[in-house]
């Protein structure tokens, strides 16, 4: 409930504030000023960052999503299809050790499949004149 | 309505609540900047309409956070042998009116008792506790409803009601005789 006193304290403080927004010097004025420029400023600053940033349609993230689950999926599933690697070749980690401690040219493995060829030619042979005599 | 115009309706009021608070032009511009650029930054999109209430409740958060700051400030302050330098010749138990000049002319007519009475609401309004000053500005100066200095200050309509009363009870006591 508002009474006489009140009243009168509202009206005075009325007066009294304007009164003191009337006698603001012109350094604070200006200052005031330049504040509200920088404030606006900075709001059409964000506002330009804004516009210029890229905006993606609504469609492309459910979509995205849905290509980047199907790419895995069928990765996944190539695998686990795969059929079993098998090693062409029947080399254990042994014949590695041996090839490295070897004394032979490089050259000797290089041409291994040749040499077992002549090898396989000079048992040939030998067992065609065996068996001729 | 633009926002410039918006702005420049209210930044002077602004200031003079952020001056009261503060009681340092510095400080009180401080404030009101911090207010524009907030409402500039974060609502400038909002309807102009929204743009009173927005500003008046991120004025008044502002102000609070420049008491918070200040009373850790104090706070630290306190600690240091040194410190509190500032505050030593303030009195708590000081009378405002007695820091009220004496008007240069000192006949007695109406018009100087009202200004007589001017001052020392001024003065008052200073050394009111913080949350019962907001509620007094807001509520006096910017003719907002309870509901809408609820808003501003962050508080129930319960509080408002509250700090208001306890600041014209204060007020009452200082310029009964003088209004």
């Amino acid at each position: 409930m508002t009474d006489e006193f009140e009243k009168r304290l509202q009206e005075l403080s009325r007066q009294t504030f304007e009164k003191k927004l009337a006698s603001l010097d012109v350094n604070t004025r200006n200052r005031l000023k330049a504040s509200r420029q920088l404030a606006l400023e900075k709001c059409r600053g964000k506002k330009k960052t804004t516009s210029t940033t890229v905006t993606f349609p609504a469609w492309l993230p459910p979509v995205s999503t849905a290509t980047a689950f199907t790419s895995v999926a069928l990765v996944v599933t190539s695998l686990w299809f795969q059929p079993e690697f098998k090693p062409q070749t029947l080399m254990t980690p042994l014949d590695d050790i041996a090839l490295l401690s070897s004394t032979e040219e490089l050259e000797f493995f290089e041409n291994l499949d040749f040499y077992i060829w002549l090898e396989d030619e000079v048992n040939n042979d030998i067992k065609h004149d065996k068996d001729a005599s | 309505m633009q926002l410039n115009d918006f702005l420049e309706q209210s930044e002077q009021r602004a200031y003079q609540m952020a001056l009261y608070a503060s009681k340092n032009p510095d400080d009180a511009l401080d404030i009101v900047q911090e207010a524009m650029m907030t409402l500039a930054q974060k609502y400038a999109d909002k309807p102009s309409q929204e743009w009173g209430p927005l500003f008046q409740r991120i004025l008044q958060s502002k102000i609070h956070d420049w008491y918070r700051r200040q009373n850790v400030r104090h706070r630290w302050r306190g600690l240091l042998p040194f410190g509190n330098k500032e505050n030593r010749d303030d009195n708590p138990n000081s009378n405002p009116i007695d820091n009220v000049a004496e008007p240069k002319n000192t006949k007695p007519d109406d018009s100087l008792s009202q200004s007589r009475a001017m001052a020392i609401l001024d003065e008052a309004v200073k050394n009111l506790p913080q949350r019962q000053q907001q509620a007094f500005l807001l509520r006096n100066w910017e003719g907002l409803s309870v509901e809408d200095t609820a808003a501003a200050m962050g508080c129930s309509q319960g509080s408002v009601k509250t700090h208001y009363s306890r600041a014209v009870h204060s007020l009452r006591t200082q310029l009964e005789e003088h209004i």
